[in-house]
This record gives C-alpha cells, sequence and structure tokens, in this order.
C-alpha cells in the first residue's frame, strides 16, 4: 500500500511572540491523490496549519509526513528542495512574481524541481495549454484575475508534487467565479496526481468535495 | 530560465535605480583606467621624446623649461646659443652626437626644426628606433624640407610643394612678449623632399630644414633692418617691407649663426646607452654659467615627481568615486529587498534554498558590476581620446596611450569585488527573509 500523500500525528505549534496561540493536531491523513476541504472562519489557524505542513513553520512537537517522508526532520536546503518537488502551494492573493512573464512564473518553480532542465519549457507550456492560458508571455500584473488564478495552479502542480496545499484559493473572487476557480484546481490536481489540501470559509465550496473536515474539530488548542 | 533570469527581471524591474548605479560604476571604472592608462602612456610618451640624447644645451632659464621647450616644443626657445660657444663646448668632451638645433620658426603654427643632416643620421627620436622616411629623402642642402608624419596629415603638403615659413612662432602667453612678431618670408621657398614615418613622439608635429636655411632667414631679416636703417628708419622698427635684398649662405655673420639649443650624446662602447662619461661631462656643462644643461630621463623623473602626487591625488579621489559606487550598489539593492521579500518568499516556497537567494542577490549585485565595469572600459577609451587630443592640442605632447590589459582586468576585478562586498548586507537580509511573514493575507 503506498504512503499516504499527508500524515500528521500529534502536532503541536505554539507562536513564540504570542503565548496566547496554541495549535494542536493530534491526526489528518490524506491518501494519494483525495482532496480535502479544511473549513474554518478567520484566525483559526488555517494558513499555519498550511505553512506547518509545508515546513515554513517548525512545530514544537509531532510530525508531519509527506509521500512518507517526515519534511521536519529535514533541514535547511534539504526540506526547500523536498518542498519544491513534493508539494505545491496556491495562495489566495496567488503571489505570482511580478515581472515575470506567466511561462517564467511556471518555470521558476521547476527550476527547483528534479525535472531535466530540457524538459522545463515543454513542461510549463503543455501546463498553461492545459488550463486554456494564451497568453503564456504576458506579463502577470497584464493578466486578468482568472487568467493570473491559471497561472497559479500551474504553478502549483509544475513539479508534479505529492501535495498541493491552496490556501483560501477563492476568497477574493466572486461566488460564480469562485466556483469555476474550485473546479479548476481540483480538476488539475486529479489530472496530475496530486492530493489537494484546500481551506476555505465559504460554505458554498463544501459540496464539491467529498471530504470536508472542520477545523474547529481537528485541533485541540485553538486560540486560547 | 535560470538564475541569470531572476536578476535580469530583477533589474529591469528597477530600471532607473539600475541604471544609475551601473552608471556611478562605469564612471569610477572609467575614471580609475584613464588615470592608469594617461600615467603610463604619457611617461613613455616623455621618454620617447628625448630619444637617445644624453644631454640637452640651451640658454634657458632652468633645465625642465629647455627640456619642454627644445624636445616637446611647448613655447619657443627665447634665448640664443652664439655660434662661437656652439664650437666652444664642442671640444668639451669626446661626443657621439653634438647636434645644433634652431627653432622658433613655424608653418601654419607647427615648429620648424632647423638643424643638420645628424638629426637624422644620428639623432633617435626614440631610443630603440631610427627615423624613417615615409615618402621621399632627408633634406641635403637648405630650401629643403622634411615633414614629420603628423605634420604632413596637418597641413596635406606632400613631395614637391613649395611651402614659406612665419619667421617667429605664434605667441603663447607671456614668456613670448620680446618675441619679433611673426612674419612670413614669401622670398624663400622650402621644397617638401621627405615625408616622415610617425615616431610617437612630438617631433611628429614638426617640419625639419637644415640649419643654414634657418639663418639665411634671419641674416636676410637682419640686413633688411640695416637697409630699412641706412634710408632713415629705426632698424628696430622695421616693417619687413622691401629692399630689393638678396640672401644667401655667403651673406651669413657669425651674429646670424645662432642656435637655441643642441642634442649631445657622449661616446659609448657598442650596445650600450650608459657611459661613465656622463656625470662629469655634465658637471663640467653646468659650471658654466651662460648655458643650462639639462638630463632628459632626470628632468621627466623630475616632472613625473611632480605630476606624480597630483596624480595619486586624482587616482585617490577615483577610488573614492569606486567606493561611492559600492554604496551606491549598496543602497540600491537594500532599498529594494523591501519590496522583494514577498518575490523572495514566494521563491523559498517554491523550494528555493536561503542560500540560493543569498547567492542570487550577491550574483545581481556583481552582475552590476560587471555591467559597470564593462561600460566603463568604453568610458576609458572615448575618455582616453579626448585627454591625448587635449593633451596633442595644449601641449604638443604625443600621447599614444593604450590599455595594458593586466591593468585593466585589474580594475575590472576589483569593481566586481567592491559590487559583490556592496551586495553581502542586501544578499543577508534576503538570507533571513521570513516567509511565513511575507506571504501574507493568508486567508
Amino acid at each position: 500500500m503506498p504512503e499516504p500523500a499527508l500524515s500528521i500525528r500529534d502536532l503541536v505549534f505554539k507562536y513564540r511572540a504570542a503565548e496566547l496561540f496554541e495549535l494542536r493536531l493530534a491526526s489528518l491523513d490524506l491518501a494519494r491523490g483525495e482532496q480535502v476541504l479544511l473549513a474554518g472562519g478567520s484566525g483559526t489557524g488555517k494558513s499555519t496549519l498550511l505553512q506547518l505542513i509545508a515546513g515554513l513553520m517548525d512545530p514544537v512537537g509531532g510530525s508531519v509526513q509527506i509521500a512518507g517522508r517526515d519534511i521536519h526532520a529535514l533541514h535547511g536546503a534539504s526540506r526547500d528542495r523536498f518542498r519544491g518537488t513534493h508539494v505545491g502551494m496556491i495562495f489566495q492573493t496567488f503571489n505570482l512574481l511580478q515581472g515575470f512573464t506567466a511561462l517564467e512564473n511556471v518555470l521558476a518553480a521547476l527550476m527547483f524541481s528534479d525535472l531535466a532542465s530540457s524538459q522545463h519549457r515543454e513542461r510549463a507550456e503543455s501546463l498553461l495549454r492545459s488550463l486554456d492560458m494564451q497568453r503564456m508571455h504576458a506579463r502577470v500584473e497584464e493578466l486578468s484575475v482568472g487568467q493570473q488564478q491559471r497561472v497559479a495552479v500551474a504553478r502549483a502542480v509544475a513539479c508534479k508534487p505529492s501535495l498541493v496545499l491552496a490556501d483560501e484559493p477563492t476568497a477574493s473572487l466572486d461566488p460564480e467565479n469562485a466556483g469555476a476557480a474550485m473546479d479548476l484546481i481540483q480538476s488539475t490536481c486529479r489530472a496530475n496526481g496530486a492530493a489537494l489540501l484546500c481551506t476555505s470559509h465559504d460554505p458554498a465550496m463544501r459540496p464539491k468535495f467529498s471530504r470536508v473536515e472542520a477545523l474547529s474539530e481537528l485541533i485541540a488548542g485553538g486560540a486560547r | 530560465m535560470n538564475d541569470f533570469t531572476i536578476i535580469r527581471r530583477s533589474l529591469t524591474a528597477r530600471s532607473l535605480s539600475t541604471v544609475f548605479t551601473t552608471l556611478s560604476v562605469a564612471v569610477a571604472v572609467g575614471l580609475m583606467l584613464v588615470l592608469l592608462m594617461m600615467r603610463d602612456s604619457g611617461r613613455k610618451a616623455f621618454e620617447r621624446g628625448s630619444g637617445n640624447m644624453h644631454l640637452l644645451i640651451s640658454a634657458e632659464s632652468d633645465p625642465l623649461t629647455s627640456i619642454l621647450n627644445s624636445v616637446f616644443y611647448a613655447n619657443p626657445p627665447r634665448r640664443p646659443i652664439e655660434w662661437l660657444k656652439f664650437q666652444q663646448l664642442q671640444r668639451v668632451a669626446p661626443w657621439e652626437f653634438f647636434i645644433p638645433v634652431q627653432m622658433g620658426d613655424s608653418y601654419r603654427g607647427l615648429p620648424v626644426i632647423a638643424s643638420t643632416a645628424e638629426i637624422f643620421s644620428k639623432f633617435k627620436p626614440d631610443a630603440e628606433q631610427a627615423w624613417k622616411l615615409r615618402d621621399g629623402r632627408f633634406f641635403e642642402k637648405e630650401f629643403e624640407i622634411v615633414l614629420g608624419a603628423k605634420a604632413a596629415a596637418e597641413t596635406g603638403l606632400k613631395l614637391g610643394d613649395e611651402v614659406a615659413l612665419t619667421h617667429g612662432a605664434p605667441k603663447r602667453g607671456e614668456a613670448d612678449k620680446d618675441a619679433p612678431a611673426p612674419h612670413v618670408h614669401d622670398e624663400f621657398k622650402f621644397k617638401v623632399v621627405g615625408v616622415l614615418e610617425p615616431t610617437g613622439s612630438a617631433h611628429d608635429r614638426a617640419l625639419f630644414i637644415d640649419v643654414v636655411g634657418g639663418w639665411i632667414i634671419h641674416a636676410h631679416d637682419r640686413r633688411e633692418a640695416e637697409a630699412h636703417a641706412a634710408h632713415g628708419g629705426d632698424a628696430d622698427d622695421h616693417d619687413h617691407h622691401d629692399h630689393g635684398i638678396t640672401t644667401t649662405a655667403d651673406n651669413l655673420t657669425d651674429e646670424d649663426r645662432k642656435i637655441t639649443a643642441v642634442y649631445a650624446r657622449v661616446a659609448t662602447r657598442p650596445g650600450s646607452d650608459a657611459s661613465a662619461m656622463i656625470p662629469p661631462t655634465f658637471a663640467r656643462l653646468r659650471a658654466d654659467p651662460t648655458i643650462q644643461v639639462a638630463q632628459p630621463t632626470q628632468e621627466i623623473n623630475k616632472l613625473f615627481q611632480i605630476v606624480g602626487s597630483v596624480d595619486q591625488i586624482l587616482l585617490a579621489m577615483a577610488g573614492v568615486v569606486m567606493a561611492s559606487s559600492g554604496v551606491s550598489i549598496l543602497l540600491a539593492l537594500y532599498n529594494s529587498m523591501e519590496q522583494r521579500r514577498r518575490q523572495i518568499a514566494v521563491l523559498r516556497v517554491l523550494g528555493a534554498s536561503r542560500g540560493r537567494i543569498f547567492r542570487l542577490v550577491l550574483a545581481e549585485s556583481m552582475v552590476l558590476g560587471l555591467i559597470g565595469s564593462a561600460i566603463g572600459v568604453a568610458v576609458a577609451f572615448v575618455g582616453v581620446r579626448l585627454v591625448t587630443a587635449a593633451m596633442k592640442e595644449r601641449l604638443g605632447l604625443v600621447i599614444d596611450a593604450g590599455i595594458d590589459p593586466r591593468l585593466g582586468a585589474i580594475v575590472v576585478a576589483g569593481a566586481i569585488v567592491l559590487a559583490a562586498v556592496a551586495g553581502l548586507l542586501p544578499a543577508i537580509v534576503a538570507y533571513r527573509t521570513s516567509v511565513a511573514k511575507n506571504l501574507r493575507p493568508l486567508g
């Protein structure tokens, strides 16, 4: 049986600067290719959890395994390299590289992947084409919000990651576009074999996922 | 897509800052290179002019002035040496050559050197290189003229052309206020018989005639003044109108046979430039209060000691400009860090390590140094051309400034290292950029 895409055990995190905040999560698993919606309101610690999973923050206890590898057991460049090859991230504000073209934004993710550099361009172009992205040589600041979202999605799956973390990816969109954007993210992750852990406070997104977890039920501590 | 693409995008995103920072490096490198190039080639130009002479004898007020006037044609020498004195000095030592030189005439502002055939057969303008003719031959008698390479180029004269010389050179400042007013001697036509190859020295701007021809012009002036006085005028107020006088070598008196300098070389062993005879000969000549004796090598060294201190100040200033360009790089990159924190955070999320981010910023700083240096080298080439043109125009000094590749490489490498040092602080800031803080808002 293959390793799960994500396996969290007894995770404990405390903000050094804010002693009042503590996050405890006993267990969370995502199977390969599984798509889970993590529901919760603002300030419940959704973003903090995603950053812990991506290895951008360090917990005080517990483990986060991605594709069978504890990301927090890795340090420095090894962890960064592992994140680059196994984790894709999509943000509410996309966080695209300003001044770079759509194609370059996707190529930037491939720079840190295991994929041979001779295949980078072909992979990036085919991904953008599959997302119906016509203006791949335009700078991202010249693109519409919808097109920027496509670039962000393509970038997240470019390295063929085991897991895509999406942090409120539809929060800045109107309801109609939010639904379409979520469909795009889900279908792209499915097509690229990546599991998806998506946070959202929008109840309209719940029907799109077969599994929905409420963060407030998962975390033992939460904001105190 | 590679690190260079990221650096390029980063530089173009703040193009104005990049342009000004690069220009500050370019100016610093250019200034440094121009100063270094001018220093080396300026010295070479001075050494070339005095060639293989050991001593320069004149009646000038000081040795350096005599070198500047009689070898580099800065101003026409004012005080002459009588012919009898020349003959007396000729007996002082066993000379390898002892060549009389008379200056003071000109053609279209270019100096005319009246001498003997030995100036071509024995004196070398460059210690390593004798004169070479591009066309024709050297002069063999009076009223024949040989053109220096630049003089030929500037005047457009060619073999067979005939020219009338101006007696007296154009006035240059207070030193010449007592010199006779320049006047053209149309009655004496000098025929161009030779054109010299370039020597890279001030001699290239000169026109050479037989010294007897120069004396005849002087004698003609004297005789006309005498004729004018005989007709009741004032000999000193002579206006050079025609008295029907014809002057030849036969009319020369000792008074007409004046020279302004002597190019001298004591006897040496074949293949050797040094001679034990130089110091005693120099000392003996220096004891004569009516003349000035100069050792060109020593005078050029003295000149460069004077110029050297200015040179060092200028080099120090160039160093300060270089350091300030490093500060410009530091400030430009450091200020850009505030706007680039999100970009750095995104690259970290995509898999870039802290070390790679550090190297990216450092490389960006070095690219600024590299581009600035490349422009600086181009600026140096243009700058040197401008400076050498000005030196030629104002001082008559022909400087063949070239770049020493090692020197250029050291300055360029220094600028890149300085840029790297300037990029250290921004690189450390980039290294320490918090990913979590700079990806907000995250929901």
